[in-house]
């Protein structure tokens, strides 16, 4: 018989060791939600996560996506719907009941308020069509009175300065719980601000921007 | 307050008269202030006179006396050197003093601590990777989040010259997914003389009053005793 002729094997692998599945199969799963991020349009249509997509992890990383980048205004529409999912999902399964020492459920550290407030903070004035868009979704989370503190705000936005009613959530307020202005200047400086800045912080990064002379107060 | 080593004429030029102070106001660190102070272990004016606060345990009220009498330098260079804090939003005032937190520690670290991570799960630890508090991860493995905070401390020690020339400004150590997000990460508090391990437990959230109230509660109770 020819090489021509020569049945092929039908099987040429040899059978796996041990099946692909089953109690032996590794149980971590492929971070997927890392790579392929939730659409924060999808969640305004009302769409759910996709499959495969932990909330937990979506929502960590729209946490991570303001924090890193305060103005991505879709990371802060994907936040607040996922902190509005959170909430509703908190109102079907009930609060659960947590052991002492144990952490609490992550669906109970997630505030609408919060998230508003980071978005508010970061645009400031702007953005006021889609800063109230995300309010009306947020409203059925949010008690009348911090509605109405953000309804005041839409127009001018939020300043870190602003003393800011949050739960302790909110990634882009300073936390004050004082007054931010001790000092007033009322003169221009007669030195470089930036270089003393530089030398008594020790910290270049952390260095406010010197105020124009005209800012001044008589 | 203890601010006895800054002479800090050297590092503020002297300024025209052109500052003073906003109102009668009792002088605090915001977070972000405990956070430079303690974050990294540099001693510097700046650095000092916040450690110098929460040395304190009683917010001190600010006065253009108490602050000449802290800084070491006539009014208008220390009320500049205040401005600069401020405008860095290190600094605050506060209308009524507040004494430092009292609650014993079995009670108040662990509920400080929860605030610091989104998960509420956190541990601090002392310079040898003994665990002092911890909220939300279980107790083996609390004590071994404390030891490998202590090894990492010893890490970083060992290629802070690496970080420097790299010119890296983080401050702490993380295990991150491949996304780059941090699922725990190991933060050194350098409060007085005595070193401190905080480890987070997903996103670090040092933008609480809590926060300053950690570092304040150590400042009054480990670092004096340092």
């Amino acid at each position: 018989m020819g090489l021509c002729n020569m049945p092929l094997p039908m099987n040429p692998l040899p059978p796996p060791a041990r099946p692909l599945s089953g109690p032996t199969l590794p149980s971590a799963r492929w971070p997927t939600e890392a790579f392929a991020p939730v659409d924060a349009w999808a969640l305004m249509r009302g769409e759910p996560l996709p499959a495969g997509v932990r909330h937990r992890a979506a929502w960590r990383q729209a946490c991570a996506d303001v924090a890193r980048d305060p103005l991505q205004l879709e990371a802060h529409a994907r936040r607040v719907l996922l902190a509005c999912m959170a909430q509703e999902r908190l109102q079907a399964d009930g609060p659960r009941q947590a052991s002492p020492g144990q952490a609490p459920f992550v669906y109970e550290r997630v505030h609408v308020f919060d998230a508003l407030v980071d978005c508010f903070l970061a645009l400031g004035s702007r953005g006021r069509g889609f800063r109230a868009a995300l309010l009306e979704r947020g409203r059925l989370w949010l008690d009348d009175e911090r509605h109405d503190f953000l309804a005041r705000h839409l127009p001018d936005g939020l300043s870190p300065q602003d003393a800011l009613p949050t739960y302790g959530t909110a990634l882009l307020d300073p936390g004050l719980i004082g007054l931010p202005v001790l000092v007033r200047q009322l003169q221009p400086l007669p030195f470089d601000t930036q270089a003393v800045v530089t030398e008594l912080a020790g910290e270049p990064d952390a260095a406010p921007q010197a105020e124009p002379a005209s800012s001044t107060e008589t | 307050m203890p601010l006895s080593t800054a002479n800090l004429l050297t590092a503020a030029p002297a300024a025209a008269a052109g500052f003073s102070l906003g109102g009668d106001y009792f002088v605090h660190p915001t977070p972000a202030g405990t956070y430079f102070a303690v974050s990294r272990p540099e001693d510097d004016a700046g650095r000092r006179f916040l450690q110098g606060l929460l040395a304190e345990a009683q917010t001190p009220a600010l006065t253009v006396d108490a602050l000449k009498a802290w800084t070491f330098l006539d009014e208008q260079p220390a009320l500049a050197f205040l401005e600069r804090l401020q405008a860095a939003g290190h600094v605050q005032g506060l209308p009524q003093a507040m004494q430092a937190p009292a609650e014993p520690d079995a009670t108040l670290l662990p509920a400080l601590l929860s605030q610091l991570s989104d998960e509420g799960k956190a541990v601090l630890a002392d310079a040898g990777g003994l665990m002092l508090a911890a909220v939300g991860f279980k107790h083996a493995h609390s004590e071994q989040v404390a030891a490998l905070a202590a090894e990492l401390a010893a890490l970083q020690r060992r290629h802070a010259g690496l970080r420097a020339q790299m010119g890296l400004a983080s401050d702490g150590w993380g295990l991150v997914s491949a996304a780059g997000y941090s699922e725990l990460s190991f933060w050194p508090l350098y409060v007085g003389a005595s070193r401190f391990h905080l480890v987070v437990s997903g996103q670090p959230r040092f933008n609480q009053q809590a926060y300053t109230r950690l570092v304040w509660a150590l400042a009054q109770r480990h670092a004096a005793r340092a």
